[in-house]
């Protein structure tokens, strides 16, 4: 007869071939979970905590630090008040045209054989480009004797332009009139017209400030 | 597993506490704490900038009040350049100036009146251009030491325009007309305060 085996095993009798146990795991896994969770818990409520309390500390700075900044504001706001007023004087007083040395050196420009007959200047102040100008324009008129007359009142002209002090003052100076003058025994005479534009100056123009800004400021 | 296990029904109980809980924790403790730590960090961080702006102009009150010194002492100086009127009137004290400069130059003044009073722009500008036309009779050399007396003067004065015309019977002397430009405060009583205390 041939011997028969049969492995039977009873439930109560089986066991797992891992020596840490089932329950063992589910348990050390439920308190490891449980601390990691609890760990980001405190972690959490430490740091907004720490948040909060930076956030305060901050504000009681910033409290701290307020009216000296404010004062420090105002005193800005007055220096640019004031620097408005001192660049207004200095840069009314800078384009000031410099009139005596201008009509000596008209003077020493104009040869012995022309005559000035008027001499006029008009100044004006005008918007230009939004900024406000100081515009001067000098007009010339006389008479001029001689078979060179012409060339000498180009030679004014080319004066006005180029020589001192007229140079970088002036911007534009041109020949408007030239002809005979039609009284009888004046026939070599001639009487001419040159206008004389000079270079605009700027004058200060404050810089206006939004009441928007304003109010941002004052917060 | 055997689901009529006692401890097997106490775990799965435990186990859906657990995660009830864990929600629970986590909606009503950790998100808020955390939106508000972001939250709280985030105003920190932006008055901390703020606050060290802040600062920084702090800093600079030195030297803000020192250029503020130096402003108000420049100005103090050619306060006495700009024109005040005398019971409403400027021109008196222009009148007064003109025929000073004339001096005895050989120059005769023989009228000075008002001409215009010009906005330098049309923003309220704090300075106005107060100008009066002054007639007088004399020689180019000696209207050219006139005008050099009148500019030299004053600094903030100035000859803004002119019109010399030459007389057929006195060739040396001419008849000129003149425009003086004086620079004077838009309202002179909100000039600058400390002008104002300066004065009390």
């Amino acid at each position: 007869m041939m011997n028969l085996y049969v492995n039977l095993i009873l439930e109560s009798e089986l066991r797992s071939s891992s020596r840490i146990g089932r329950k063992f795991l589910v348990q050390t896994s439920a308190a490891v979970a449980a601390l990691l969770f609890l760990s980001l818990l405190v972690f959490v409520l430490v740091g907004a905590h720490a948040a909060t309390k930076s956030f305060l500390f901050a504000e009681q700075e910033k409290k701290q630090l307020d009216p000296v900044f404010r004062s420090v504001t105002d005193l800005k706001q007055e220096l640019a008040v004031i620097q408005d007023v001192t660049n207004a004087i200095a840069t009314w007083s800078q384009t000031r045209p410099d009139w005596p040395d201008l009509l000596l050196g008209i003077q020493s420009v104009v040869p012995a054989n022309i005559q000035l007959t008027r001499f006029t200047v008009n100044e004006s102040i005008a918007m230009v480009d939004a900024v406000p100008m100081r515009l001067v324009t000098l007009y010339l008129q006389g008479k001029a004797a001689g078979d060179h007359s012409e060339t000498d009142v180009q030679a004014i002209e080319k004066s006005l332009r180029e020589k001192a002090p007229f140079v970088g003052v002036v911007e534009l100076a041109q020949v408007k009139q030239f002809e005979a003058v039609k009284s009888v025994g004046q026939e070599n005479m001639r009487v001419f017209d040159i206008e004389c534009r000079f270079k605009p100056s700027k004058l200060f123009q404050p810089v206006k400030v939004k009441p928007k800004e304003a109010k941002q400021d004052k917060k | 597993m055997n689901l009529n296990d006692r401890k097997v029904q106490y775990a799965i109980i435990s186990a859906i506490v657990g995660c009830v809980l864990v929600y629970l924790i986590l909606q009503f403790v950790i998100l808020p704490a955390i939106g508000s730590w972001k939250d709280d960090a985030a105003k920190a961080r932006e008055i901390r900038q703020k606050t060290a702006e802040m600062r920084a102009l702090v800093q600079t009150r030195t030297m803000i009040q020192g250029q503020l010194d130096e402003a108000k002492s420049a100005i103090r100086k050619m306060e006495g350049n700009v024109p005040l009127p005398v019971l409403g009137n400027y021109l008196l004290g222009m009148e007064k100036y003109i025929y000073a400069c004339a001096g005895n130059l050989g120059v005769t003044v023989t009228a000075v009146a008002d001409n215009d009073v010009l906005d330098i722009s049309p923003e309220n500008s704090r300075f106005k251009i107060y100008r009066v036309r002054v007639q007088a009779k004399a020689g180019f050399h000696e209207y050219i030491k006139f005008a050099a007396n009148i500019q030299a003067g004053n600094p903030l004065c100035s000859i803004s325009g002119l019109n010399i015309v030459a007389r057929e019977d006195s060739p040396a002397v001419h008849e000129i007309s003149f425009i003086v430009a004086w620079l004077v405060w838009s309202n002179p009583a909100k000039r600058p305060a400390f002008l104002i205390e300066g004065k009390k």
